[in-house]
Order: structure tokens, then C-alpha cells, then sequence
């Protein structure tokens, strides 16, 4: 099953450990290099799906200066699909490259 | 105390239906906190729009399949268990009077008026003609009364008046 990009990201993200929203956005913003920062409503949109979907679920809930905040990890599936989807995007860049470089004028 | 940047996150969360904004409400607030640069006043351009639009989205994958709803709207036949807080929040919401009583009066007229062209009534008995709007009217409201008393039944609903 192919994911959509910030939902590999948002899972990436939590393959580190849980974090909440504000954790997942920045950390999504790192991995893909400032390229991409999530929009609140984005995020949740994301978060809901994946945690219906299995891949993602509440780890804990705490209120930090009056802000209230969930936290999300990966679950079992969540991590599978994870590294499914690492090994397509890694074939795919691989075919990539062969690709590139047997094109003539890339130096070949 | 709610500063002007809360007030104006608040005001664009409206987009979510109310179901996600009692669940999630807080915390989806907590995350535009945290984004907000100090003294901010104002989500920006692109973060509003994307508020309103994870609100759409959130109102549209709650949603009962268009069947089950149109049974529903039409015939106030319930729709399956899970979309029962969509169902609250149809009863609550302040047009619910509007969404539901249109299409239930129009479909009353329009079988009094079938049953008025078929001169199942005798003829000169003009009572029909000339009762058809009231009559769905009524109809339509007894029949919208007694959806949501059925609903509420159904599907345990507390309170559910849309004041």
C-alpha cells in the first residue's frame, strides 16, 4: 500500500518514540529537510486516518501550561507498513539512478 | 484568559463539526498555540486555510453514506450506529429545522398532490387543493418530531434540543 507522502513522514517521525502534534510537525519539518511543514489541520486529518487505519495510537494525554496535548506512537502495523514502504522508495530510487545514468549526456 | 490569536483559531475551528471539536477541540487548539510565534495575532493565510479545510474534510468522512442519508432526510429512516454523533449533531445544528423540513414537506405535497391528479378524491372535494400546503406542513413537522424522538431512543441521545 502506497502512502501518501506526509503520512510517511508523520510515521517516520514517530519511529523514534511518541510525540504530539506540535512534535510531529517540527519533526516532519527536519526529516524533510524544511521542504515541508505540516499544517495543523493537515496533521490531524493524517493522524485520524492513520490511527483509524491502525497504524498510529494515543500513548498518552497531559495538559502542559494550560495546553492540552496527545501524544501518538507507532504501533506494531504502523511500523510494518513503515518499512514496507522504505524498501519501495528505496527500489524505486535505485531504478532511479540506473535509469540516469545509462542516459546519454549524464557523462555516460 | 483568551488572547486574540485564541479567539481567531477558535473562530476557524468552527469549520470542524462539533463531535471533533468537543474530542479534539483542546488539543487541535494546544498544536496552533504552539505553532503561534510570540505575539502573533492571527493564524496565517495558509494555516487558516488549512484549519477550514481539515474541517471540511473532518465534516465529510463523518458522513453517512449518500443513501443511508437520503433515507434518512427523506423518510427519517435511521442511519447505521456508528454515524450517531453525525445524527446528534444534524438534531443540534441551527438549521436542522431548515435541512429537515424541506425536503419532508416537499415530499408530502408532492404525494398529496398525486393522490389529488389521480381523483382518488371525489370530485368536489376541493378540500385537498386547497389544504395541500398546510397539510405537508403539519405533516412535515409531526413527521420531523417524531425522527428525532426516534433517534434520540435509538441512539441514547441526552437533550438533544436545537437551542
Amino acid at each position: 500500500m502506497a502512502l501518501r507522502e506526509q503520512s510517511y513522514l508523520a510515521l517516520l517521525a514517530l519511529s523514534d518514540g511518541p510525540l504530539h502534534g506540535y512534535g510531529v510537525i517540527k519533526a516532519v519539518q527536519e526529516l524533510s529537510e524544511g521542504r515541508i511543514r505540516l499544517g495543523a489541520g493537515t496533521l490531524y486529518g493524517a493522524l485520524d486516518r492513520l490511527t483509524t487505519e491502525g497504524m498510529v495510537t494515543v500513548v498518552k494525554e497531559e495538559v502542559v501550561d494550560g495546553r492540552h496535548r496527545r501524544y501518538y506512537g507507532l504501533t506494531g502495523q504502523g511500523r510494518e507498513v513503515l518499512a514496507e514502504e522504505t524498501v519501495r522508495l528505496t527500489r524505486l530510487a535505485a531504478t532511479a539512478q540506473r535509469r540516469l545514468r545509462l542516459q546519454p549526456g549524464m557523462g555516460a | 484568559m483568551m488572547d486574540v490569536y485564541e479567539r481567531r483559531c477558535r473562530r476557524l475551528m468552527r469549520a470542524y463539526p462539533p463531535r471533533f471539536r468537543e474530542h479534539r477541540g483542546e488539543e487541535l487548539l494546544g498544536t496552533l498555540l504552539d505553532i503561534a510565534v510570540p505575539g502573533q495575532l492571527r493564524p496565517s493565510l495558509r494555516d487558516s486555510l488549512d484549519i477550514v479545510r481539515g474541517g471540511l474534510r473532518a465534516r465529510l468522512r463523518g458522513r453517512p453514506p449518500v443513501v443511508q442519508w437520503l433515507l434518512y432526510r427523506l423518510f427519517g429512516r435511521l442511519v447505521s450506529d456508528r454515524y450517531r454523533m453525525w445524527v446528534r449533531d444534524d438534531l443540534r445544528g441551527r438549521l436542522y429545522i431548515v435541512y429537515a423540513l424541506i425536503p419532508r414537506v416537499m415530499l408530502i405535497a408532492l404525494m398529496l398532490k398525486a393522490v389529488d391528479d389521480l381523483a382518488l378524491i371525489p370530485s368536489g372535494v376541493e378540500l385537498l387543493s386547497r389544504w395541500i400546503f398546510p397539510l405537508s406542513y403539519s405533516l412535515g413537522i409531526w413527521s420531523i418530531m417524531a425522527t428525532r424522538r426516534k433517534a434520540c431512543g435509538r441512539y441514547d441521545l441526552e437533550d438533544v434540543d436545537a437551542s
